[in-house]
């Protein structure tokens, strides 16, 4: 009987944070500290020819000036078609152009002012498809084409057309996703000192290791004379998966002023020049038989990849799962390209290309019910992938609750009564995403060190970041659980790379899951030798005994018993002595994906279904969405209480995606930089989420866990998109679901029914 | 971050107001709430070099019944004391609907009426509900007072008819007739912190289902927000029904002359005033009973 596992635990550092007393990159300061400010392009295609930043160094209070031509040529970010300074040419608005620092913000900033540059304004692409078809102007003219990467997964060809050959059924439809950016409460910033040789990084990254492995190569110094300190970070959901070229600048004012220097960036930077999620267009074609078992899909995806290659140009890996298995489907055909323009460069963001991916597919599985005169509800389960099930790339299905989930949000779809004037209904849409890990990198594995001390103190040392997901609670949960404490006996550490062992990083859902395991194979090192030494003291056999309320004791005997910190005492304070110390690194068993993207990159994955009910205004085409149910196979619930909070907050960003958000870019700037144009949901907008958690009990799982935090955003719009069609008939293929977009579809169907609608 | 410097005073009264004011400098704005001026300032879509804080002047503050003149709405009235008020409750009701939709509670806390008037946006909330319910504007400077309607107000987007140096000190309103309703009808994207993508006030006079008088008008879709002149011509003197509600809708959509920007095309707009005006003619007939968007 578990005593903390599975349990409501308030998070971790709840306290701290409702207090004001967390610690963020906005709070940080140190003795000494300049303030960086980074000039940025206000074109999104330009040719520089010259800066002139004497009238800034000139400024009193302005201690460095920096352009390309101060620093090394070090190409950074994925593919290496970066730079932190750029020093010929801006390919986006909001490009770095020199780095100031300053006494204080207001300096920095007026130094800004002074510096000018003198651009050739080139003309710039913001379309993709005509960045592909037309390429008088490339982005990056060494490249040849504004091709970035492309992406293809195939089985057997012609397998493929003869399964569209003899299919009853074939839907062929483009679906279109819009920028949207996850609007973090927490924005980028950075502080950078250098003290003996050694620079000391401050950066709310969620990969620290990674991180500071490409800081190195941006900076041309080794990683061993790097040191990365995470403060509280508030939000990362993706956007701080890369090293951003500013905190490359950022360490080297630092190193040129001697001084520590911090970057913050304003909410209008935040939007211009983070990571958002990128747009993309989906041509989906799914096929199926008569009684409506799917035979074949095909997707063709481009991608607007803005004007560098971010972790995010790596998203179709995710997207092609979706496309490839979510739900049996023998058949399959993916492109993708990743296609360079002159907006903001795309990142990843929760879901990882999944939320658009899913969007199109299970669409599609709602229109292939309905062409086929079936349930939605049915035809998925009909199709519903099963434990043991092996997907055309290879993925190896474990435990697998995806049709209790889809059972649970899909009650009572289609159409509902409704007063007059409005329309309601219900819509459903699944999902399947990596829930044990991801092998996208060598190494998928997470540190973890397991210390007691004399006071009876645990501490756990874990790579794993926590940037507000909650995991440190669910990893002091499980270390409590293995030594028998309670949570708040448990102290972790893991902001700090000279002390935490190494981890990939927070991404891919995969915290719990191999965080969790390092840190329970670290724990239960631990435990055993608590063990031996108590059946040593207790003279029991050690399998009669338990680790419980800070004792050990016998398991039929709870009165013979020894307590912890004197047990620990007994083992340190002796000729001989040792200090009770346990470590683990959980390298899952796993395979990166081969050049076919063929291969099982996770022990396990996560599945789940969103039911979304809609009532949509028949005059103003205005939606309203009624509740939302949130069924998720996620192993086993470690933080209940977490889990639910993960759910509502993914709802609300998924529901958000579907209805109201949307980042305007208007030839490469973004026009609605605010928190009034950029509509995030807020707390009078979203409904009751009803949140269910499905137990699979993953074997390979800590507890049985899985991951679930992307998941939980990743079928919302579609769900949504789905009930919008139960309610009223419009189909809506391009995101956001606007009351202008739904208003138009019925006035369509007016028009063509000739006033059947309301 | 790098501002121009502006001078800061706030007057503690109108007499030190006239006789500190310097009508020859051009970038004297007066703060009320703060709520639009601030961010514009921050935005540098506006240019201040003195400030002039008028929230401490007595004459500018608080709601009361005059006999002759009707209510009487002090320009620095926040919009959260607009919407809990008793007089403002129980004499027009719609406007204290209005004021609840705005923004957020804390800003609701700092804009004023008068504020939300002089920023002079399409879709200041305040405006629709003012229009229909006739009010007037008592406007002072140092050279004395003046009165004009409301439609007189608006000269286009952030444009007022305000004269150099004068400010808004409130706003009047006629005590509506009886058998009078009102309704404000405000379309935004979501339900609170938001900017109407239309708003539609309608104020109907009504003897069963007869309209002897009314009044409706449109923000949001026009660059100052209108009264729709056609449709309540039309409407006078008709029976409410299916037919002449959705004859007045059309005919307020046709005076509507809205653009596409960030937050709506302008052919949505058009028919969102269809569409929010059939609902508040049907809500003050009675004609359907349910809740307001």
């Amino acid at each position: 009987m578990q005593q903390v596992v599975g349990k409501p635990a308030t998070k971790y550092d709840a306290f701290e944070k409702v207090t004001g007393q967390a610690q963020y990159i906005q709070d940080l300061t140190q003795p000494r500290m300049l303030w960086g400010k980074i000039l940025r392009s206000s074109l999104p295609h330009a040719r520089i020819l010259n800066i002139d930043t004497s009238r800034a160094e000139k400024l009193p209070g302005v201690k460095a000036v920096l352009t390309a031509r101060d620093l090394p040529r070090h190409k950074i970010g994925f593919g290496n078609d970066n730079e932190v300074l750029k020093g010929s040419k801006v390919r986006c608005v909001g490009d770095e152009i020199a780095a100031v620092a300053a006494v204080d913000e207001g300096t920095a900033q007026e130094a800004l002012a002074l510096i000018r540059v003198e651009f050739e304004s080139l003309p710039g692409v913001f379309e993709p498809l005509l960045a592909l078809s037309d390429p008088s102007v490339l982005v990056h003219e060494e490249k040849g084409s504004n091709l970035s990467i492309s992406y293809q997964f195939m089985t057997d060809e012609k397998g493929v057309e003869a399964a569209l050959d003899q299919a009853a059924v074939m839907l062929e439809d483009r679906f279109v996703l819009p920028f949207v950016t996850s609007a973090a409460m927490g924005t980028h910033g950075c502080m950078a000192a250098f003290r003996n040789g050694q620079l000391t990084m401050w950066s709310p990254t969620q990969v620290p290791f990674l991180y500071l492995h490409e800081l190195s190569l941006a900076l041309g110094i080794p990683g061993s004379r790097i040191r990365v300190i995470q403060p509280t970070i508030g939000g990362g959901f993706g956007a701080k998966l890369d090293m951003y070229p500013y905190e490359g600048a950022c360490a080297h004012l630092a190193m040129v002023t001697g001084q520590p220097v911090k970057i913050l960036f304003s909410r209008e930077e935040e939007f211009q020049a983070s990571r958002p999620r990128q747009p993309m267009l989906i041509d989906l074609v799914t096929a199926s038989d008569r009684e409506g078992r799917l035979l074949a899909r095909k997707a063709k995806v481009i991608c607007d990849n803005g004007a560098y290659n971010s972790w995010g140009s790596t998203t179709p890996f995710v997207g092609m799962q979706t496309v490839s298995s979510l739900y049996r489907v023998p058949n399959v055909r993916y492109e993708a390209q990743i296609v360079y323009t002159n907006n903001p460069y795309s990142g990843a963001m929760r879901g990882y290309g999944n939320p658009q991916h899913t969007f199109a597919v299970e669409s599609h599985m709602d229109m292939l019910a309905s062409k086929l005169g079936m349930d939605p509800l049915e035809l998925r389960l009909l199709n519903a992938n099963r434990s043991g099930d092996v997907t055309p790339q290879k993925m190896q299905i474990t435990s697998c609750a995806f049709s209790e989930t889809l059972r649970q949000a899909g009650e009572n779809l289609g159409p509902l009564p409704s007063e007059q004037g409005k329309l309601r209904g219900k819509g459903l849409a699944g999902l399947i995403h990596v829930g044990g890990g991801a092998r996208v990198y060598r190494s998928d594995g997470c540190g973890a060190v397991v210390k007691l001390d004399d006071m009876g103190r645990v501490v756990l040392l874990t790579g794993a970041t926590d940037m507000g997901q909650g995991s440190d609670t669910v990893l002091a949960q499980i270390v409590a659980e293995v030594l028998g404490v309670e949570i708040k006996d448990v102290r972790i550490i893991n902001n700090d790379t000279d002390l935490t062992p190494w981890d990939v990083g927070s991404h891919a859902s995969r915290t719990t899951f191999i965080a969790g395991n390092a840190a329970l194979l670290a724990a239960e090192k631990v435990r055993g030798e608590l063990i031996a030494a108590a059946a040593n003291s207790l003279q029991v056999a050690p399998e009669s005994l338990i680790l419980r309320n800070k004792r050990v004791c016998v398991d039929d005997n709870p009165e013979r018993f020894i307590d912890l910190p004197k047990l620990i005492r007994s083992l340190h304070f002796r000729e001989g002595g040792k200090v009770l110390v346990g470590e683990a690194f959980y390298d899952p068993p796993t395979e990166m994906q081969d050049q076919h993207f063929l291969g099982n990159v996770s022990v396990a994955y996560a599945f789940g279904a969103h039911g979304v009910e809609v009532e949509v205004d028949a005059g103003t085409g205005v939606i309203k969405v009624l509740g939302v149910t949130a069924a998720h196979d996620l192993g086993k619930a470690i933080n209940p209480l977490g889990i639910q909070g993960q759910i509502e907050g993914g709802c609300a960003m998924g529901l958000g995606y579907a209805l109201s958000e949307e980042m305007k870019v208007l030839e490469g700037r973004v026009i609605n930089g605010n928190f009034l144009d950029y509509r995030l949901l807020t707390a009078v907008d979203v409904p009751e989420i009803k949140g269910i958690p499905v137990e699979s009990e993953e074997l390979a799982g800590p507890f049985g866990a899985k991951g679930i935090g992307e998941s939980c955003c990743i079928p919302t719009a579609a769900a949504v998109a789905n009930a919008v069609y139960a309610a009223t008939g419009v189909r809506i293929k391009e995101l956001p679901i606007t009351p202008d977009k739904v208003l138009q579809g019925l006035n369509e169907l007016r028009h063509v029914s000739g006033g059947q609608v309301p | 971050m790098s501002q121009q410097p502006f001078q800061y005073e706030a007057p503690q009264s109108l007499a030190e107001l006239w006789s500190t004011l310097d009508l020859g400098q051009d970038g004297t704005r007066f703060l009320a709430g703060g709520t639009d001026l601030l961010v514009k300032y921050k935005r540098k879509q506006l240019s201040v070099t003195r400030l002039v804080d008028i929230k401490n002047i007595p004459d500018l503050q608080g709601v009361w019944l005059d006999a002759a003149l009707g209510l009487r709405i002090g320009a620095l009235t926040t919009l959260t004391d607009l919407a809990a008020h008793p007089l403002v409750n129980e004499h027009v009701p719609v406007l204290a609907a209005a004021a609840s939709k705005m923004a957020s509670a804390q800003v609701r806390n700092r804009a004023t009426v008068g504020g939300n008037l002089c920023n002079a946006a399409p879709s200041a909330d305040l405006a629709p509900p003012l229009l229909v319910l006739q009010a007037r504007i008592k406007t002072l400077s140092a050279a004395g007072e003046r009165e004009l309607p409301l439609r007189h107000f608006f000269a286009g987007p952030g444009l007022s008819t305000l004269r150099p140096g004068e400010l808004v000190s409130e706003v009047i309103l006629p005590l509506p007739e009886g058998n009078t309703r009102a309704v404000y009808l405000k379309q935004g994207l979501r339900q609170a912190m938001d900017i109407a993508m239309v708003g539609v006030a309608v104020k109907l006079k009504l003897s069963g289902s007869l309209c002897e008088e009314a009044a409706i008008a449109l923000g949001a879709v026009s660059p100052v927000p209108l009264r729709a002149e056609s449709a309540e011509q039309y409407l006078k003197g008709r029976k409410l029904d299916a037919q002449s509600i959705a004859e007045g809708a059309d005919l307020a959509a046709k005076e509507a002359s809205p653009i596409s920007d960030v937050r709506a095309s302008a052919l949505y707009r058009s028919q969102l005033v269809a569409a929010l005006l059939k609902q508040g003619l049907q809500q003050c007939a009675g004609i359907l009973t349910e809740g307001e968007n």
